[in-house]
């Protein structure tokens, strides 16, 4: 039980973990623990429930182990599991997590300026304002940034076609440079 | 490979991925050698790059800790013994009814991760169990109850005694882990008294899975005394780490808005009091809470309109 681990892989440790050996998640949690938290804060917007739906994956996972395929990758795999913990604790409440509501036609600005903006602002400026982006948009950035997803992997977690991860994520970086635009103009709503 | 240097063609998609560092190596080489002649996509990729600056900077918080992880396998080890002891009884000696009771609560308690506590039935050889929100139905309000063990999107029905009960807005079907909220109004023509509530549905595997909860239903809600107390089905005062526990009291103003406090500090839930001034509701357990005694507090306006404050103390299990 005490030999070396670095080498294992995530899939090696889930396949203990299927196999009846908890301890396995001590090493999956180290490894996913801040990707996984990240995600599920954004979602939630509360440490501890955010703290609580991440114990609830856990015990999921550990649940689950034996019926993960190996289709995808394992912080995918978690990272659905955590979303679902996450949307079963806001039940009842209004939650957008779709575009519909984003589909608002944004200022009709050229690609340039809007680069331009972004790559002008510090982060505390971005950090600022993505976090009052909708939760769709900085749901699917999250999962890119912060889960280092691909466009591949973010559509399996929010079950959504990869071209609907693309528009979005683009969408999102557009929403994220109006807005810094916005309030430097001085426009505050 | 089919990049056109002078094109854009399939690369502005890429550029996300790009500075986030999620392409493939082919991806990334196709993306580099675009970039080299175009400063169209080399502006957009630099603002990618701010917009994953301004996403690290808005998560970096200190994640939670090894209290966790912990409380985790500590569940996990719960599961574990309960399983165990449904499945191979023979293998080891038959424990004290009231320590195999307890150790099912506890296990059940933590594994509902929600407001119900009062645990009503367990089949873990079919993955099934079933919680009460409280067992005491109250004529003309919601009784609410969540379950486990249903097949996907299966239909589930509540028969309360012999009247059946339609599920009303609240109600969560089966998902596909088979777990299924039921929020049931509870019609005055139900007789007072104990009764069965059977809850029947398609099991996950595909057999029928009938659950039963014995419910007590009174006509209203007592007219408590000032008072609070914690809901648990043992009447241990106690919680488990990470789970959700059920208060209930009295002595508010009928409708007065009732707010609580953990430790002193604000919880989300409120509460309107019912009729005669009882009210309820859940409390979270955070995972990262300490073991010992800790405090939950209500607030309302009293009976007598003045402020009311009540509180009790329970025990934290580890």
């Amino acid at each position: 039980m005490s030999l070396s681990s670095t080498t294992r892989t995530d899939e090696a440790l889930l396949a203990q973990l299927a196999a009846g050996d908890p301890a396995a998640l001590r090493e999956l949690y180290e490894r996913h623990e801040a990707a996984l938290f990240a995600y599920l804060l954004r979602l939630l917007g509360d440490r501890e429930a955010a703290a609580e739906a991440l114990q609830e994956t856990l015990v999921t996972a550990w649940r689950r182990a034996e019926t993960f395929a190996g289709r995808s990758s394992v912080r995918t795999w978690l990272c659905a599991i955590a979303r679902r913990q996450a949307l079963r604790r806001r039940q009842g409440q209004h939650w957008e997590l779709t575009d519909a509501a984003q589909l608002e036609a944004l200022p009709a600005l050229e690609p340039g300026p809007e680069e331009r903006a972004l790559a002008a602002a510090s982060a505390q400026e971005l950090g600022a304002v993505f976090v009052r982006l909708s939760l769709a948009h900085q749901e699917v950035l999250t999962l890119a940034v912060i889960d280092e997803l691909t466009y591949a992997e973010i559509a399996e977690v929010l079950s959504v076609p990869v071209g609907t991860v693309r528009s979005r994520l683009h969408l999102a970086k557009r929403k994220l440079a109006a807005e810094l635009i916005r309030g430097r103009n001085g426009v505050r709503r | 490979m089919n990049v056109n240097v002078g094109m854009h063609e399939g690369v502005p998609e890429l550029l996300a991925a790009q500075a986030f560092g999620t392409l493939t190596l082919t991806e990334r080489q196709q993306v580099l050698v675009h970039l080299a002649d175009c400063s169209t996509c080399q502006e957009a990729l630099a603002g990618w790059r701010a917009v994953q600056r301004g996403v690290r900077e808005a998560a970096a918080v200190a994640p939670p800790g090894p209290a966790v992880l912990e409380g985790a396998l500590a569940r996990i080890d719960a599961e574990q013994q309960m399983g165990r002891q449904v499945r191979r009884p023979a293998d080891r000696p038959r424990p004290r009814r009231a320590h195999r009771v307890a150790l099912v609560a506890a296990a059940l308690i933590a594994l509902l991760g929600a407001s119900a506590v009062a645990v009503a039935s367990l089949d873990p050889s079919r993955g099934a169990w079933l919680a009460l929100e409280r067992s005491l139905a109250v004529r003309g309000e919601k009784l609410w109850l969540k379950g486990a063990g249903c097949k996907a999107g299966s239909a589930v029905s509540y028969t309360l005694g012999t009247t059946q009960l339609k599920p009303t807005g609240g109600s969560v079907p089966p998902d596909s882990e088979g777990y299924f909220v039921g929020s049931l109004s509870v019609p005055a023509s139900v007789p007072l008294g104990m009764h069965d509530l059977a809850v029947g549905c398609t099991g996950a595997d595909s057999e029928p899975l009938v659950q039963h909860a014995k419910v007590k239903v009174i006509a209203s809600v007592p007219r408590e005394q000032p008072g609070i107390h914690l809901d648990d089905p043992l009447g241990r005062s106690a919680a488990v780490k990470g789970s959700v526990v059920a208060v209930s009291g009295g002595g508010c103003r009928d409708g007065s808005r009732v707010t609580f406090t953990l430790d002193g500090k604000p919880l989300k839930e409120t509460t309107r009091a019912w009729k005669g001034g009882g009210f309820g509701t859940s409390v979270p357990i955070p995972a990262g809470m300490a073991v010992g005694t800790h405090k939950v507090a209500a607030r309302c306006t009293g009976r007598d309109g003045r402020p009311l404050v009540v509180y009790t103390r329970f025990r934290l299990a580890p």
